[in-house]
C-alpha cells in the first residue's frame, strides 16, 4: 500500500534558527498520526512545508503520489487544513464562510447545511463569525477543513484551549473521517488526546523526530510492565508493586486479589507523557 | 474529492468575497457615500460660468458711446470691457459702491473736460472703483484716464491722438508663458472635477488596503492559498475587487456631475487607468501596514504624492518637474484637459500612454510585495 504522505529528510530554517532538521515518516491512508511536541518544536512549520506555505530548506514531500510544491492545486484540492490560528472571515456568517471555500473547490450545489450540523453550529449559521465563540470558530474551522472530503487532512492543534463539549466535536470528526479513508496529521501536545486518537504518535522536539511508533508499543517499551495492588483493613494501607516479568509475579497476584482487604489495582503502564520526556529529556510543556 | 475549478471561477468567489466583506465593513459604508455626496455637493456649489469682462460705468452718458465703439472693434486691445453711461455722477457712485458688483469701476467726466483740455487748463477726472478692484486695476485705470485726456486733447488741437501720447507703443509680438486661457478660462467648478475624481478614486484605494490588511492580519489569506487557488488568482482578485470599487464611485460621481457629456469613451478609459493605479497603491499600502491602522496611514502617506498634481491644476504656469514625474501626473493632465476643457483623444494620448506605463510598474511592485508579505505569515 503507497503511503498517502511520504516525508524524507525535510528541514527549514529561520534564519540561523533550525526549526525542522531531516526528519522523515510516513502516513498510511485512512490512519491518524499524532505529532507529539512541545511549542516550538517545528510542528507548525513542518505542518506549513508539507502544505505547500513553505518551501523545504531540503527534503522530499510526496502527498498522495505527487511531490508536493508551494503552486499544485490538484494535490491541494485533495487536502485539508485546520491552521492553529482561527483564520475565518468574521465579517461573513459561518454559512458564507463555507459557502466561499466549497466555490474555491469547485463545488457545486454543496450542502452546507449537512456540514454545519455535523459540527453543531447549525442553529448559528447565519450568525457572523466575529459574534461566535472560541469552540464555535474551531468548530467552523474544522468544517471548513473536510469540507472537500480531503484524502488527507492536516490538523494543527485542533482543540487546543476549547471546552470539553467543542474538543469532544472535534475527535468524533478526526475519527470519522479516519474511517472514512482520510489520512490525518494531528499535531497537539496534549498527550492524552494523542493516545486517544493517533494510530501512531511521532515525536517532535527542537526539530528533530525522535521517534514514530503505535503508543501501545511504546508504553511497552518505555513503560514499567507492573500492576500495583492496594490492600487496607480500618486506618492501616499498605501497597504492593509486581513486576510482571517476575517468575512468581501471577501467584502473588492471584493471592493479593483473593485477599479479603484487597482496595484497588492498577496497572503502571507509563503515559505518552512519561516516554516522551525518556526520550527527548523534555517535558511537554506549553 | 472536489471537482477541478477554473482559475476565473476562483478568481470570481474571491472577489465577491471581498466585496460582501467590504460591505459588511461599517467604516467604508459609512466613509464612501458620503465622501461621495460631499465630492458632489462641493462640485454643484461652486460657480458653473466664469465673468471675465469688466463693466466701467461712465458719466456722462453720451461719452459711453464712443467709449462703446473704442471697445467693440474686433482688434480692440478692450475686448471684455463692458460700458454703460450714467446721466448723473451721484448714480455712478452709488452703482460702483453699492457691492453687487454689476458695476465694477467709473469714470466721471465734468461737463467741461473737453473745452478745459482744449484751453489748455486742465480738468478733473472722479475715478470710482468698488473694494473688490485690485490696486493694480486701480492704477490701470488712473493711468487710462491720463491717456484719455491727452487723446481728447489731441483730437481738439487737430492732431494725430496716439501720436501725441506721452508713450509710444512699440510693436510688439506677444509671447505668452504656459497656456494662454485668455478669453477660455474654465469655470472653478469644471477646474476641481478632475481632483474630485482623483479623491474619490484614492479614498477606494483606502477601502481597498484596509480589505488587503485584514486579509493578511487575520492570515485569511493563508487559508485561501491551501485550497485550488493560488496566489497569482488571489493578485489578480484584489486588483479587479480595487478596480470595481474605485470605478463604480467615480462613475457615480461623473453621471451626476454630467462628467460623461464629454467623451464618454475617453473618460470612461481614464477612469479605469486611475482605478487600476490606486488599485496598485492599495495592495501596495495593504502589504506594508502590520494592522488596519498602520495600513491607513500608509495609504494616506501614498495617498499624498499622487493628490500633488491634482492639486497643482489649481494654480497658474507649467508644474515643476517633480510634480511631472510624479505617477498621477499623466492622469491628472488627461483628465483635466478632457473633462476641463473637453480636449480629445489626440490630447489625452501621452498622458494615457505615461498613466498605463506607471499602472503597469505599480501593479508589477505590488504583486510583487504582496506576494512577498503573504509568502512570510
Amino acid at each position: 500500500m503507497d503511503p498517502a504522505l511520504f516525508v524524507e529528510n525535510l528541514s527549514y530554517s529561520y534564519g540561523q534558527l533550525k526549526a525542522v532538521q531531516g526528519i522523515s515518516f510516513h502516513l498510511n491512508p485512512g490512519e491518524i498520526l499524532g505529532f507529539l511536541g512541545p511549542n516550538g518544536a517545528g510542528k507548525s512549520t513542518t505542518i506549513n512545508m508539507l502544505t505547500g506555505q513553505l518551501t523545504p530548506d531540503t527534503g522530499l514531500i510526496r502527498i498522495l503520489g505527487t511531490e508536493m510544491s508551494l503552486d499544485n492545486p490538484e494535490v491541494q484540492a485533495r487536502i485539508g487544513v485546520c491552521f492553529e490560528e482561527k483564520n475565518l472571515y468574521l465579517n461573513m456568517t459561518g454559512r458564507e464562510n463555507l459557502k466561499f471555500f466549497s466555490r474555491l473547490f469547485g463545488l457545486k450545489d454543496f450542502d452546507v447545511d449537512t456540514l454545519l450540523r455535523k459540527v453543531d453550529l447549525a442553529q448559528r449559521a447565519d450568525d457572523r463569525v466575529s459574534r461566535y465563540s472560541k469552540g464555535m470558530r474551531q468548530r467552523l474551522m474544522m468544517a471548513r477543513a473536510i469540507i472537500n472530503s480531503p484524502d488527507v487532512l492536516f490538523l494543527d492543534e485542533p482543540t487546543n484551549g476549547l471546552d470539553p463539549v467543542s474538543s469532544r466535536t472535534i475527535r468524533n470528526i478526526i475519527r470519522e473521517q479516519a474511517e472514512r479513508g482520510a489520512s490525518v496529521l494531528l499535531t497537539t501536545h496534549d498527550m492524552w488526546e494523542a493516545d486517544e486518537l493517533s494510530d501512531r504518535v511521532a515525536f517532535l522536539n527542537e526539530g528533530k523526530l525522535y521517534v514514530v511508533d503505535t503508543p501501545d508499543n511504546l508504553k511497552m517499551k518505555y513503560g514499567r510492565r507492573s500492576v500495583k495492588i492496594r490492600l487496607g483493613s480500618g486506618s492501616q494501607v499498605r501497597e504492593e508493586t509486581i513486576e510482571l516479568g517476575a517468575a512468581d509475579a501471577g501467584d502473588r497476584i492471584r493471592t493479593l486479589v483473593n485477599s479479603d482487604n484487597l482496595m484497588t489495582i492498577h496497572t503502571e503502564e507509563a503515559t505518552l507523557e512519561d516516554i516522551f520526556i525518556e526520550i527527548t529529556g523534555r517535558g511537554l510543556d506549553v | 474529492m472536489s471537482s477541478t475549478v477554473s482559475r476565473l471561477a476562483i478568481t470570481a468567489a474571491i472577489v465577491l468575497k471581498d466585496l460582501r466583506e467590504f460591505s459588511r465593513d461599517r467604516l467604508w459604508m459609512i466613509l464612501t457615500p458620503i465622501s461621495l455626496v460631499f465630492m458632489i455637493v462641493l462640485f454643484l456649489v461652486l460657480p458653473d460660468t466664469l465673468n471675465e469682462s469688466i463693466t466701467l460705468g461712465v458719466y456722462p452718458s453720451y461719452l459711453a458711446e464712443s467709449f462703446s465703439l473704442l471697445v467693440d472693434s474686433e482688434t480692440s486691445e478692450f475686448q471684455g470691457l463692458e460700458i454703460i453711461g450714467f446721466t448723473d455722477e451721484d448714480q455712478l457712485a452709488d452703482a460702483v459702491f453699492d457691492g453687487s458688483g454689476k458695476i465694477s469701476m467709473g469714470i466721471a467726466l465734468p461737463a467741461d473736460f473737453t473745452e478745459s483740455l482744449s484751453s489748455g487748463s486742465g480738468g478733473s477726472v472722479s475715478v470710482y472703483v468698488s473694494e473688490s478692484v485690485p490696486q493694480e486695476m486701480r492704477l490701470a485705470l488712473s493711468s487710462g484716464v491720463r491717456e484719455i485726456a491727452y487723446a481728447v486733447q489731441a483730437i481738439y488741437s487737430g492732431s494725430n491722438p496716439l501720436s501725441t501720447l506721452p508713450v509710444t507703443i512699440p510693436d510688439l509680438q506677444s509671447s505668452i508663458l504656459g497656456e494662454d486661457m485668455a478669453g477660455g478660462q474654465i469655470p472653478l467648478r469644471d477646474r476641481i472635477r478632475p481632483i474630485l475624481v482623483i479623491m474619490i478614486l484614492l479614498i477606494e484605494a483606502l477601502a481597498l488596503a484596509g480589505l488587503v490588511s485584514v486579509e493578511i492580519e487575520h492570515r485569511t489569506a493563508t487559508a485561501l492559498l491551501v485550497t485550488p487557488a493560488r496566489m497569482g488568482d488571489f493578485l489578480v482578485a484584489k486588483c479587479i475587487t480595487g478596480t470595481i470599487l474605485a470605478v463604480s464611485q467615480a462613475f457615480l460621481f461623473l453621471l451626476a456631475t454630467g462628467g460623461f457629456s464629454f467623451d464618454w469613451l475617453l473618460v470612461s478609459l481614464l477612469i479605469l487607468l486611475g482605478a487600476g493605479m490606486v488599485s496598485a497603491v492599495g495592495m501596495l499600502s495593504g502589504s506594508s501596514g502590520r494592522d488596519f491602522m498602520g495600513t491607513l496611514f500608509l495609504g494616506t502617506i501614498f495617498f499624498i504624492p499622487l493628490m500633488i498634481p491634482a492639486l497643482s491644476i489649481m494654480f497658474p504656469g507649467k508644474p515643476s518637474i517633480i510634480i511631472r514625474l510624479l505617477p498621477s501626473y499623466g492622469l491628472t493632465e488627461a483628465m483635466s484637459g478632457v473633462l476641463g476643457e473637453g480636449m480629445g483623444w489626440s490630447f489625452a494620448a501621452p498622458h494615457i500612454l505615461t498613466t498605463l506605463l506607471w499602472d503597469i510598474f505599480l501593479l508589477g511592485s505590488a504583486f510583487f510585495l504582496l506576494r512577498r508579505r503573504i509568502e512570510s505569515l
